[in-house]
């Protein structure tokens, strides 16, 4: 039984498809790897959603933003993409500038979300100007070095690999997301989540379409399968999301 | 009332007059010279369009190199956050130079616009020229190289574009010059506040007026090559670098 | 100077639209190039009449920004894509390239 929330989710994002091909098929099929993993999230979102509303502090926005701008803050975001502007060589420029251009979208997307996440810390009281955040460590941990350094690694390894990631991935993060605004009613809360979920949305359609439309060869798909792979292990990100519904289940 | 340091604020000062200076007639005004007087053909101006393609893609090369350099802490945020616009609006720019390339129909698809000569990227071109020395910029910290790019090259381009937007002869290229404007001026401001806070040490400052002065220079020697291309107007001693000032090698 | 005019059959409202490019990015792909930047300092994103619509529904398959692409001649928002524009008839074929 898929919660109402993926199974929407997979109706008006994952399922339309502007190109037929072996992109497309390659897409569904892996896709349908990913729906237990994205049902897991949306149940651990939400019931995690459901015990911070019930906690007797507020400490939980506080490390939220804290956590927020370390993972997606400024900094990080910049070396992530930075990495893959750099994948695409000279002569590959003419088949792969889109994901140049997608990218410098994408760092302007992040920093900007660092900001969110900073507004949540000023607006709640916690610091009175960004620039505390250089002195706290927790704004600049590197929680998960693994998978910030397959961001950094996979344009290496193939242009498309960095598809897998955005579309496994992302999703991840809009179905936390839209599981968090469908219970949250803090304005505070809603504002950091809310002004985001349409940027992940782009990431994770960036990755959609740049399998449909350029992962037509096993070659081009292999490396695309093997991030998926990765993400899947029972060490790998998604696989970690989706843990958070054992948890509640329990 | 909180007061910012500004430690380096003489020098943005000074750099930003240099090359206001430097940005009162630049190759860029001969071309728009040679358009009013009706000497720029359509041909002319597909080549002028590549050129400029051709640099700005350039660009995510320059900035992807840069931003490797940016290390968690080294700077606040707000360096973090500027550089990604500026990065974002290069991108746009680039775009809307192939937009114009595909709309005036001088090439029917964006491959064939890779494809075409006056678009290639050319390892013996002054673009090439200017290119790698923005890549050698990668060197220094982010302090110097904003300095050297946004109070360098980025205020001659403001020079130009802010006299093609007003004046260029045809309607639809003066719009796409005129609408790079304000985020053109963006970088200089975003430049002037860099080196202000940032540029602290005498040797910071002596490096970012050394790469300032000639990131000027190869912005400008790059330009020549665009306008005289456009205007069918051979190159002069194509195999001589720009000239620097005394002291800089 | 504003390229977005209501004789294409589709337009971008800006009200809804981030703006993230990936019209743009799709157009461009299929060669219609019919998704530009206008000129303006704003420099957001208009479709012009290169645009094919009902022809090609492309473009609403990967705006990921809800009410963004509407259909002139109704108002009807077409984000996230109705069944009737995302039909097999419509898709683009897509070959792997020959060896």
């Amino acid at each position: 039984m898929l919660e109402p929330i993926l199974q929407d989710f997979l109706d008006k994002w994952v399922y339309p498809t502007g190109f037929s091909g072996p992109g497309a098929e390659f897409r569904l099929k892996e896709t349908e790897r990913f729906i237990p993993v994205w049902n897991n999230v949306v149940i651990g979102a939400l019931h995690k959603a459901n015990e911070q509303l019930n906690s007797e502090n507020e400490d939980w926005k506080r490390n939220g933003a804290l956590g927020g701008y370390s993972g997606e803050g400024p900094h990080m975001s910049i070396k992530q993409m930075s990495t893959q502007l750099l994948s695409v060589s000279i002569p590959q420029q003419a088949k792969y500038i889109d994901l140049q251009r997608m990218r410098a979208r994408q760092v302007w997307d992040e920093v900007k979300h660092g900001s969110l996440h900073a507004d949540i810390l000023l607006r709640g009281g916690w610091i009175k100007k960004e620039t505390e955040l250089l002195d706290d460590p927790r704004a600049a941990n590197q929680g998960d070095p693994a998978y910030f350094g397959l961001t950094a690694m996979v344009p290496h390894i193939h242009p498309l690999s960095r598809a897998g990631q955005n579309y496994l991935e992302e999703a991840v993060a809009c179905l936390r997301l839209i599981s968090v605004l469908s219970v949250m009613e803090d304005p505070l809360v809603r504002h950091e989540n809310d002004s985001q979920l349409l940027e992940e949305m782009m990431h994770f359609i960036e990755g959609k379409y740049q399998i449909d439309a350029y992962a037509l060869t096993p070659e081009d798909q292999e490396p695309i399968k093997a991030v998926f792979d990765y993400l899947l292990r029972p060490w790998g990100r998604s696989a970690a999301h989706a843990k958070e519904a054992e948890h509640a289940k329990k | 009332m909180t007061t910012i340091a500004k430690p380096g604020a003489e020098l943005a000062a000074s750099l930003v007059e240099q090359s206001r200076m430097e940005a009162l007639h630049t190759p860029m005004d001969t071309l728009l010279d040679g358009a009013l007087a009706g000497k720029v053909t359509e041909d002319g101006l597909f080549r002028v369009l590549g050129r400029l393609w051709t640099l700005k893609r350039m660009m995510y090369y320059i900035y992807g190199g840069w931003a490797m350099g940016i290390n968690v802490n080294e700077y606040p945020a707000t360096v973090d956050y500027l550089f990604s616009k500026q990065l974002y609006d290069d991108s746009t720019h680039e775009m809307q130079y192939v937009d114009e390339i595909l709309r005036r129909k001088m090439v029917r698809t964006q491959s064939r616009a890779f494809a075409h000569d006056y678009c290639k990227f050319s390892e013996t071109s002054r673009v090439a020229y200017y290119i790698f020395s923005l890549r050698a910029l990668a060197n220094y910290s982010q302090n110097i190289r904003i300095a050297a790019m946004n109070l360098g090259a980025k205020v001659i381009e403001l020079g130009w574009l802010e006299r093609l937007g007003a004046s260029y002869p045809d309607p639809h290229v003066r719009a796409i010059l005129a609408g790079q404007v304000a985020e053109t001026r963006s970088h200089v401001l975003m430049g002037k506040l860099i080196v202000e806070r940032f540029v602290t040490s005498d040797v910071d400052a002596t490096l970012a007026s050394n790469s300032c002065v000639s990131t000027r220079k190869n912005y400008l020697f790059a330009l020549e090559e665009f306008s005289n291309f456009a205007l069918g107007i051979p190159m002069p001693e194509d195999s001589e670098e720009p000239e620097l000032p005394e002291g800089i090698e | 100077m504003a390229t977005q005019s209501k004789q294409a059959p589709l337009f971008i409202d800006h009200e809804m639209c981030t703006e993230c490019r990936m019209c743009y990015v799709v157009c461009r792909e299929i060669d219609l190039n019919a998704v530009v930047i206008a000129p303006e300092a704003q420099h957001l994103y208009e479709i012009d009449e290169r645009c094919i619509y009902p022809g090609c529904t492309v473009c609403l398959m990967y705006c990921p920004a809800p009410g963004s692409i509407v259909e002139t001649s109704t108002g009807r928002s077409l984000v996230p894509p109705p069944a009737d524009v995302h039909t097999d008839e419509l898709k683009w074929p897509r070959k792997a390239p020959k060896s």
